[in-house]
């Protein structure tokens, strides 16, 4: 089916765009990459969708501030340790092992099995359950064409799960708010597409009467 | 399907998402392809060791999931549960970290945002060539006297991989510099006993408890927990004590055997032997002594022969004993005022002490007080009054306490570890102190900073404090150990370069420049002692999970940093980790040999059981051989006796440490003391019960258990709370002129009125990161301590010279700053923290 594949290759796309963004800090090519042509128009392709519109807004007003910062890659890249890399209060843990649906080693266990599976690993020792990582695991579920239930299923249980409650303490303590805008856009994209996922399990499966 | 089988709403993100284009690569990708091999790390129990305790771990596809006591552990420690964590949770130190304003201006930074936590990520090799330049700019600019490293006092157990001896074996290839002296544990009892008794005492082993249990009568804890303290242990403890105070509890049940401890709060170990206390009014316990000993000698129950066979200066010191120097005889009565106990409790216990075999047992709270020197060398002299020292089950013992003392020792060879090179080059850096001390008491680092060049008087030395720009601490958080936190934070910005090394994120780090991060023991392989002072057996030490992030060795972040001036082939010795470890253990045998006690070759050790047991050895008798035969075993003072009098330390002419010891009143106290009308309550802050000092505060789940509101907990009795309307549970401000802090109410029976404790080891939790006087929310009680020497004998820490005052706390609760997973508390709740699954 010509539109899913399409929409399945461009979903990839964005997973992958999001991944790349939080892994590390972003270098001096990757700030130029973050303002050309085609980041631009990967912003304004999201911003179409009327429930990301405003966390886009919002996303493309925090990085035209941070792009005017003075040495603005040294400062987003602190702006990124402070957050990501330090402990609470001041920072915020980017691993879903930490948060209070799971534990830490289950939920690495239960990461790497499917790592093993898709014959994948982390760079330099992170550890399986960094948000990053759960986020590249998403492209490769989406580009090695796995059903879209086992896709929902991955999507809620290994990133639905905690996203909000880390993405609200992003807002707490990101003092300049690019990255914290960045995980409110990941989080509201991650929502819809979700619904996405369910909307073409009920397309391809509707139910019949009598059936909730 | 196409795109009318979906709702306007998925239509509108298929529109989207269709618009998004080829988004070029912003970085690397997390992921890269890997062929697992097959049956990659099937689960294992995999044996390891810490300070809490032997155990093995249970590993699942490398990762560690379970935890179960060691097999020769017959009394394995609570704690156990709370090791894993620190390996995994959220407080874990990843990457080398640089704080942004040091990176741009090194050591012209303003040193204000310390606190603040503004720090980015840099690689190893830029990290330690930061290191190496600070290391040449201050050994250049401002010679040796201008690098400091803290006390590594609690590095993790293993004889290879000692975070201390690592760090000075590569710092002292490049120079010299400023090292420290004592500890914040025993600092004043160190320096005093050896005057007095000829021996530090306090790290050493004790008379073995069987011929405690055997032969004595009364035991004494004087400020003694053992119950609580014997949990850790410097090396890994083998919990073998835990047997023997079982059977003293069952003697103390059956009548035999008396057990008073002499405190003024119900100690974990009274709670468990079910045995009496004499409840004396905190800091008063000098007072009390000189009453005992007022009463021995007015009803001539003193042993005179002891006195005059094994001591020298008692004549110089009875004239203050019995009023002759001060019109006032430090007889009952005047003690009983002070101590706030009756004349005739002080007399009914003096005449208890010589009835029968007495084993008094001193801990070290008492000596962590302004004239702290003074408690150990009295008790000393109440225990030659006794008569008993060197006999089985009698005398004086100052480390009951700790590394399993009153265990006996065995027949093995001590192993020692990896120390300083025999043959070293000549360092880059010549020393050059430039006039200033190359050591100083550890617990008057703050003073140091603030007024470089300024002399110091310490046991009988002049030492002048040296200009330190460059501070490195690993295996040390100074800030928890070291007293008045808002000094501290003052004083810290005179340190041009702050470095830490640590593998949790401590408030040390917070307030660093470079943090470094180090793997945990779990994370390494090594060989350990069984047993500190037992040595029962020797065992492996395995690593339990690969290292985790980018953490590091301690001994692989210095031979790198030497290979920055070309020394990191002589620093390694040309050999790797196991190469080490069979090193030690091959020099363990020969020693081993050498008493007659035959070890297994290295690979039949380590690749079989991991785990020696020595032979046993005999029970022994501390000060026994000075007893028996005081011209050959003489003690190490000057006059080869007890020294109730001392010339040396008369001739020291210290006023608040004189040539016998006295009762002074300390700057504060409780009780009718000073400072005691504006803040009532004297505050503890003893040795915790869950944590090996700040160790574990980290371990978020394992805190939850005993954490109240999620703070740390304060006690408090039942007259006191409910002077102050507080209820179990309530948060309260606990603060005095030098801070404030937030803890959690626990209501105990065990405390007496006007006595508080809150367990040093809770982590300091700003509300304003680097802002002198801010409120802690955590419960770190060294915001509320002094800062002051015991005496210039020792320049000791003074912490339990501390009162307070507490109230409850109004206003919107503030959360918790210092650590922890994103659970945060509700302001309004004042439930107990969840635990965090």
């Amino acid at each position: 089916m010509p539109l899913l594949n399409e929409v399945a290759r461009q979903r990839a796309i964005i997973y992958r765009w999001f991944s790349q963004l939080l892994f590390q800090e972003l270098s001096d090519e990757g700030l130029l990459r973050l303002r050309d042509k085609e980041n631009l128009a990967l912003l304004n392709a999201l911003k179409l969708i009327p429930e990301l519109s405003l966390l886009v807004t919002h996303f493309q007003r925090r990085l035209r501030a941070m792009l005017k910062r003075e040495e603005c890659r040294l400062e987003l890249a602190a702006d990124f340790a402070s957050l990501f890399l330090l402990p609470a209060p001041t920072g915020v843990s980017p691993y879903a092992g930490h948060y209070p649906h799971t534990n830490s080693p289950e939920e690495r266990q239960a990461l790497r099995q499917k790592l093993v599976e898709h014959r994948l690993a982390p760079q330099n020792n992170e550890a399986v359950d960094h948000i990053a990582i759960q986020l590249a695991l998403m492209t490769a579920l989406i580009e090695e064409g796995v059903e879209r239930e086992q896709q929902d299923l991955f999507l809620n249980r290994h990133l639905l799960s905690w996203l909000p409650l880390c993405t609200k303490r992003c807002y707490q303590r990101d003092r300049f708010g690019f990255y914290s805008a960045a995980m409110g856009l990941l989080t509201g994209f991650v929502q819809q597409d979700s619904e996405w996922l369910i909307a073409c399990r009920l397309a391809t499966h509707p139910a019949r009467p009598g059936q909730s | 399907m196409d795109i009318h089988d979906f709702n306007p709403s998925r239509r509108r993100f298929i529109a989207g998402v269709l618009a998004a284009g080829t988004a070029s690569m912003l970085g690397p990708n997390p992921l890269l392809g890997k062929v697992w091999a097959a049956g990659e790390s099937p689960e294992r129990w995999i044996q390891s060791g810490s300070h809490f305790g032997a155990f093995e771990a249970k590993v699942v596809n490398g990762e560690w999931i379970d935890t179960r006591p060691f097999k020769h552990d017959k009394y394995p420690c609570d704690m156990l549960k709370a090791v894993r964590e620190i390996v995994y949770n959220p407080s874990r130190v990843r990457y080398p970290m640089v704080r942004l304003d040091w990176l741009r201006k090194r050591e012209l930074s303003d040193r204000s945002q310390r606190g603040d936590n503004r720090f980015v990520r840099v690689s190893w090799d830029q990290a330690l060539d930061l290191v190496y330049q600070e290391l040449e700019r201050v050994q250049k600019n401002h010679g040796s006297s201008g690098v400091f490293t803290g006390l590594a006092d609690w590095q993790m157990v293993g004889k290879l991989h000692k975070a201390g001896g690592a760090m000075d074996r590569g710092l002292g290839l490049h120079g010299s510099y400023v090292t420290t002296v004592g500890d914040y544990s025993a600092a004043a009892a160190q320096v005093i006993l050896p005057h007095v008794i000829g021996s530090l005492e306090v790290y050493e082993q004790q008379t073995s408890l069987p011929l405690v249990i055997e032969n004595t009568q009364t035991i004494v804890l004087w400020g003694c927990d053992p119950i609580k303290n014997l949990q850790i242990e410097y090396l890994v403890p083998d919990h073998d004590p835990f047997g023997y105070w079982q059977q003293i509890k069952e003697r103390v049940q059956q009548g035999k055997i008396r057990v008073i401890s002499v405190d003024p709060v119900c100690s974990k170990t009274q709670n468990y032997l079910g045995c009496e206390q004499l409840a004396l009014n905190p800091q008063t316990d000098v007072a009390l002594m000189l009453g005992l000993a007022h009463t021995l000698y007015q009803e001539k129950l003193y042993d005179a022969s002891f006195i005059k066979d094994y001591c020298v200066g008692f004549e110089q010191f009875l004239p203050y004993l019995m009023g002759e120097t001060d019109q006032q005889p430090k007889d009952a009565e005047w003690a009983a005022g002070l101590c706030g106990l009756t004349p005739e409790q002080i007399r009914e216990f003096a005449r208890l002490l010589v009835k029968g075999r007495t084993q008094f047992m001193g801990g070290w709270c008492v000596q962590r007080m302004h004239h702290g020197e003074q408690y150990p060398w009295m008790l000393v002299i109440l225990a030659s009054m006794v008569g008993q020292i060197g006999l089985p089950g009698g005398g004086v013992g100052f480390g009951w306490h700790y590394n399993g003392g009153g265990t006996v020792t065995s027949l093995g060879p001590v192993l020692s570890g990896l120390g300083s090179l025999s043959n070293p080059p000549a360092p880059i850096h010549a020393a050059d102190f430039r006039g200033a001390s190359e050591h100083i008491p550890v617990a008057r680092f703050i003073d140091c900073l603030l007024s470089p060049g300024k002399t110091l008087a310490f046991n009988g030395e002049t030492l002048t404090y040296p200009d330190i720009r460059l501070a490195l601490f690993s295996a040390a958080n100074p800030f928890h150990a070291q007293q008045d936190r808002n000094r501290m934070i003052e004083a810290w910005k005179r340190l041009e370069t702050v470095v830490v090394l640590d593998h949790q994120w401590t408030a040390s780090c917070r307030f660093a420049d470079i943090v470094l991060p180090v793997t945990t023991r779990f994370e390494r392989n090594d060989i350990e002692q069984f047993g500190t002072h037992s040595n029962k057996g020797l065992m492996a030490i395995r690593q339990v999970v690969k290292p985790q992030y980018e953490a590091r060795h301690d001994f692989d972040v210095f031979s790198e940093l030497c290979k920055r001036f070309g020394r990191d082939q002589v620093y390694t010795e040309r050999r790797n980790e196991m190469q080490w470890i069979k090193a030690i253990y091959e020099e363990g045998v020969k020693q081993g040999a050498a008493m007659g006690v035959k070890m297994p070759s290295f690979s039949t050790f380590w690749d079989g059981e991991g785990y020696i047991e020595y032979p046993a050895g005999q029970p022994w008798v501390r000060h026994g051989d000075f007893r028996e035969q005081p011209d050959l075993y003489p003690l190490g003072t000057p006059s080869g006796l007890i020294e109730i009098y001392s010339k040396t330390i008369a001739a020291f002419n210290y006023r608040e440490c004189p040539g016998h010891p006295l009762w002074m009143e300390p700057f504060e106290r409780s009780h009718g003391g000073k400072g005691s009308e504006k803040y009532p309550l004297h505050l503890q802050s003893c040795h915790p019960d869950k944590r090996l000092h700040s160790q574990l505060c980290s371990s978020d789940n394992y805190r939850a258990t005993y954490a109240v509101a999620g703070r740390e907990p304060l006690y408090i009795g039942p007259e006191d709370a409910k002077a102050r309307g507080l209820k179990a549970g309530d948060v309260v401000r606990v603060f005095n002129a030098r801070g404030q802090v937030l803890a959690g109410v626990v209501i105990s029976p065990d405390y007496s009125p006007g006595v508080v404790r809150i367990h040093e080891g809770a982590w300091y939790s700003p509300l304003v990161g680097g802002k002198a006087g801010t409120l802690c929310t955590y419960g770190d009680p060294n915001v509320l301590s002094p800062d002051i020497g015991t005496s210039q004998l020792a320049q000791g820490t003074s912490a339990h010279s501390a009162l307070v005052q507490v109230e409850l706390y109004q206003g919107e609760l503030p959360p918790v700053t210092g650590f922890g997973g994103p659970q945060e508390i509700k302001p309004d709740t004042k439930e107990a923290s969840h635990a965090i699954t």
